[in-house]
């Protein structure tokens, strides 16, 4: 939506605020100011997409003559954001919208916008770590897995998010009761009771944003006395419901992603089933020794 | 006040909140304002050239100050865990991953525990840090660079100033080497 005037003004001398000291040249003026944008990031493939994460940075370049640039819709951060420039880098900021940005061209009236599409992580979910086994004793009624989060849409790059553990505490029933009824998940300090903030690490299309931390999740076991040591064993499960949280980097605000259980559970015939973030792993009390 | 000497001004307070707070983001603030001094505007000629070498040394100060901190031991890969492992209880319960040390009865083991918790805390914070000054290390260098391509030029003036403040920032001589190339790469 170029919007050239007819006749084109006559170009100044020298553009103002060019980042060229030595620029004494005329320039011309180009009636066409198309803006193109490229994502910093590399993943997704699609680095012309405008949908992009909370935090993403896009370089917007103008074809034609240097511009002024603003937003004139939404909020984020231009850099620079002073003087004229043939391109910027866009910086969203943590809220959720529709962002525009628009070029003034110098000295021609050419004005050009582009608007981009932010999105705020939905949730997140886990896999098991490729490669990795199942953590089991022969003999005992437990199972772990190791589980690397990932955070959605995944049509989006949120490197430029960090992510916490909000701590909170288990409901043990059966088996697990009391003695693994209300513990803490990760008995984080105050004020905060939160795990320190994880940077994240890459991006797949096909699974989404990660920090790559690997997150063991295993069952332990009650006493032995109490469980059993043979079929039929005494039966029980525990979960806690687990906030995670978000922020983009530099910023304040916390931002909870929704609820996440993981539950643990042991069966009569000696069946152990852990499950967290839509993966779900299991072992039989007589199953060998085995390891992440 | 001028615009430009504002933006200055918040580079400089920017990093020296870096020394202060250890946050990497701070670097990132003050490269951001450095890219907003537009010296075309100064048209005083003493003016412009204060702001330059001041620019200069912010731009070389925030490259010194990642090369400082940049730990070239550093393992992308290996990312700390979530949580550790807890050893069982002398009665042969055993908890999961993060449980609260108090749960552990045994003095020694609860002891080893403890430290391994607070390591890989350590481990964390140093990851975490090391992400945020490698992702700054990709941003800020290029950037200062640029300043020096667009700001100076092959005039011997412009090119002993260039050199003498490179001299005397940047201690890495990987990075003082590629910075002295710019010198010939100056425009004319």
């Amino acid at each position: 939506m170029c919007k050239a005037e007819t006749p084109l003004p006559p170009c100044p001398s020298r553009t103002h605020g060019n980042s060229d000291p030595t620029d004494s040249a005329q320039t011309e003026c180009h009636p066409a100011c198309t803006l193109t944008s490229q994502t910093v990031a590399t993943s997704p493939a699609d680095r012309a997409r405008t949908k992009i994460g909370v935090g993403e940075e896009v370089n917007i370049t103008v074809a034609g003559n240097p511009a002024t640039w603003a937003i004139t819709g939404g909020t984020g951060r231009l850099s620079p954001n002073t003087g004229t420039h043939s391109s910027v880098v866009f910086a969203a900021d943590d809220n959720a919208g529709s962002v525009t940005v628009t070029a003034t061209g110098s000295g021609c009236s050419c004005v050009n916008t582009i608007t981009f599409t932010v999105v705020q992580p939905s949730d997140w979910t886990m896999i098991k770590k490729p490669g990795s086994g199942i953590k089991h004793k022969n003999g005992r009624v437990d199972c772990g897995w190791q589980g690397v989060m990932y955070i959605h849409p995944n049509d989006v790059n949120f490197y430029n998010i960090e992510n916490r553990e909000k701590d909170s505490l288990s409901v043990g029933t059966g088996v697990y009761n009391p003695s693994h009824n209300g513990k803490p998940h990760g008995d984080y300090p105050p004020p905060d009771n939160a795990s320190d903030w994880f940077a994240m690490e890459s991006h797949s299309e096909a699974n989404g944003s990660t920090d790559g931390s690997t997150d063991d999740i295993w069952s332990g076991y009650p006493k032995p006395s109490v469980v059993g040591t043979a079929p039929p064993f005494v039966t029980g499960s525990y979960y806690w419901d687990i906030t995670m949280q978000w922020r983009v980097v530099g910023k304040t605000t916390v931002h909870d992603f929704p609820t996440v259980r993981q539950e643990h559970e042991i069966f009569a015939d000696g069946k152990c089933v852990t499950s967290k973030g839509g993966n779900s792993e299991s072992a039989m009390y007589n199953d060998p020794d085995s390891s992440f | 006040m001028t615009e430009n000497e504002k933006y200055i001004k918040e580079a400089r307070k920017k990093i020296s909140a870096f020394e202060k707070e250890n946050e990497a983001e701070r670097l990132r603030e003050a490269s951001m304002a450095l890219e907003n001094v537009v010296l075309e505007q100064e048209y005083n000629v003493k003016i412009r050239h204060r702001l330059r070498r001041e620019c200069l040394t912010l731009w070389l100060d925030s490259v010194r100050i990642i090369d400082h901190n940049l730990d070239p031991e550093f393992k992308a890969d290996d990312i700390p865990p979530r949580l550790v492992q807890p050893p069982p209880t002398s009665d042969g319960t055993a908890y999961a991953p993060g449980a609260d040390p108090a749960l552990i009865d045994e003095p020694k083991a609860r002891k080893e525990y403890e430290k391994a918790r607070a390591d890989n805390q350590a481990k964390i914070v140093k990851y975490r840090r090391q992400t945020q000054l490698r992702r700054l290390n990709e941003r800020i260098p290029p950037r200062a660079e640029e300043f020096i391509r667009k700001s100076f030029t092959s005039f011997s003036n412009d090119q002993n100033e260039l050199k003498t403040a490179v001299d005397a920032k940047i201690e890495n001589p990987a990075r003082k080497a590629e910075m002295l190339k710019l010198l010939a790469a100056s425009k004319p």
